[in-house]
C-alpha cells in the first residue's frame, strides 16, 4: 500500500492535472489489496462466531 | 420506560424548541439584512443547534421502540439477532433496511412535492448541490463504464443514498443493515446481473460466450470462475469493512462506559462518516469497472 501511494504521489507530481484519475486508480488498487485482509477477517469470524 | 429515557427525550425536545424559537427569531430579525449570505450565517449556530437536538430526539425515539443497546457486556455476533412478526423470523437488519426504504422513500416523495416545484434555472442553495451530485455521478458511470444505458448512473446513485443511509442507521444506535451478509449479499448480486444483462445486450448471447474463451477455450472455466468470484468479492468486501468498523466502535464504547463522549465522536468521524463513504465509493467503482469488463 506504501508503494502504490508513493507511486502515485510521484504521478500526481509529475502531471497534477491527472490528479483526479489517478486518485480513482489509486482507491481501486488499494481496495484490491485491502480486500486479503478483509477476506481472513470475514473467515475468522465465520470460524469463531459459527 | 425508564427515568433516564424520559429526561433525555423531555431535555432533547426542550433544547429543540428552544433552538427553533431562536432560529425563527434571527430569521425574522435578518429579514432587512441586504446580504443574504450574512444572515444566513447568522442563521448557523440555532440551525446546528436544531439538526443536532433532532437526531438526539430521534435516536433516543428509536431506541425506546427497538429496545435500545443491551448493557455494556460485548458480544460478538455473525448475524444480527432475529425478531418475531406474526410468523415470519425477521433479522433486526432486515427491518432496519426496510425502515429506511421508507424513510428514502417518503423523503424522496416530500422532496418531489415541496422542492421540486421551487426549482430555477439559476440553481441555488439545494439544487446546486443536487445538480452537482446527479452530474457527478452520471459523468463518473459514463467515464468508467462507457455510455450504457440513463438508468445505470440512477441505480449507482440509489445504492448510494441506501449505503449512506446504512451509514447513518448506525448513528441513530441500530445495527447498520451493512453488517449483515445478505444485506451485501444481494447488492453483489444485483451487480452481477447487471454484468451479464449488459454484457449480453451489448454483444449478444453468442459474443458473450466467445469472449469468455477469448485467448483460447482452455482458458473459459477460468474467466467463468473469475466472473462468479466478482459478486462474492464485493459482497464480502463491504461486510468485512463495515462488520469490523461496527466492531471497533462497539469494543470503544464498551471499554469506556460512561466517559464514552470525546473518543467515540472523534473515532465516529472515521469509522461512521469516511470509511462508509469510502466503502460506498469503491463498491460502485468495482461494480462499474466489472461491467465495463463484461462489455468489453
Amino acid at each position: 500500500m506504501g508503494f502504490a501511494t508513493s507511486k502515485a504521489v510521484d504521478a500526481t507530481a509529475r502531471q497534477p492535472e491527472a490528479s483526479g484519475k489517478i486518485n480513482s486508480i489509486l482507491l481501486l488498487g488499494l481496495a484490491l489489496a485491502e480486500s486479503t485482509a478483509i477476506y481472513s477477517f470475514v473467515i475468522a469470524l465465520i470460524l469463531a462466531v459459527k | 420506560m425508564n427515568i433516564v429515557t424520559g429526561i433525555k427525550l423531555a431535555a432533547s425536545a426542550v433544547v429543540f424548541v428552544v433552538f427553533l424559537v431562536l432560529w425563527c427569531k434571527k430569521r425574522h430579525d435578518t429579514l432587512s439584512e441586504p446580504d443574504p449570505k450574512k444572515a444566513k450565517k447568522k442563521r448557523r449556530l440555532p440551525f446546528f443547534g436544531m439538526v443536532i437536538s433532532a437526531w438526539f430526539f430521534v435516536a433516543c425515539v428509536v431506541n425506546l421502540v427497538t429496545g435500545g443497546p443491551k448493557g455494556i457486556s460485548l458480544e460478538l455476533e455473525m448475524f444480527s439477532p432475529r425478531v418475531q412478526i406474526g410468523p415470519l423470523s425477521v433479522a433486526r437488519t432486515t427491518l432496519t433496511a426496510y425502515v429506511l426504504m421508507l424513510v428514502i422513500a417518503v423523503l424522496c416523495v416530500l422532496f418531489r412535492v415541496f422542492a421540486y416545484p421551487r426549482f430555477r434555472d439559476e440553481p441555488k442553495g439545494l439544487q446546486n448541490a443536487l445538480e452537482a451530485a446527479v452530474e457527478f455521478i452520471d459523468k463518473f458511470t459514463r467515464d468508467t463504464a462507457g455510455d450504457l444505458s440513463p438508468a445505470l448512473p440512477a441505480y449507482m446513485f440509489s445504492v448510494a443514498v441506501m449505503l449512506i443511509g446504512c451509514a447513518a442507521s448506525e448513528l441513530l444506535g441500530q445495527r447498520p443493515p451493512t453488517s449483515d451478509l445478505l444485506f451485501t449479499f444481494s447488492l453483489a448480486l444485483c451487480t452481477f446481473f447487471l454484468l451479464n444483462y449488459y454484457g449480453v445486450r451489448k454483444k449478444g448471447l453468442f459474443g458473450r460466450v466467445k469472449s469468455l474463451a477469448s485467448p483460447s477455450p482452455m482458458i473459459m472455466p477460468m474467466r467463468m470462475l473469475s466472473d462468479v468470484a466478482a459478486p462474492v468479492s464485493l459482497a464480502c468486501r463491504l461486510f468485512g469493512n463495515m462488520l469490523g468498523g461496527m466492531i471497533v466502535m462497539d469494543l470503544l464504547k464498551n471499554s469506556l462506559g460512561g466517559y464514552a463522549v470525546g473518543v467515540t465522536t472523534l473515532a465516529g468521524l472515521y469509522f461512521n462518516l469516511f470509511h462508509p463513504l469510502i466503502q460506498t465509493y469503491i463498491f460502485i467503482i468495482l461494480s462499474l469497472t466489472f461491467i465495463r469488463e463484461a462489455t468489453e
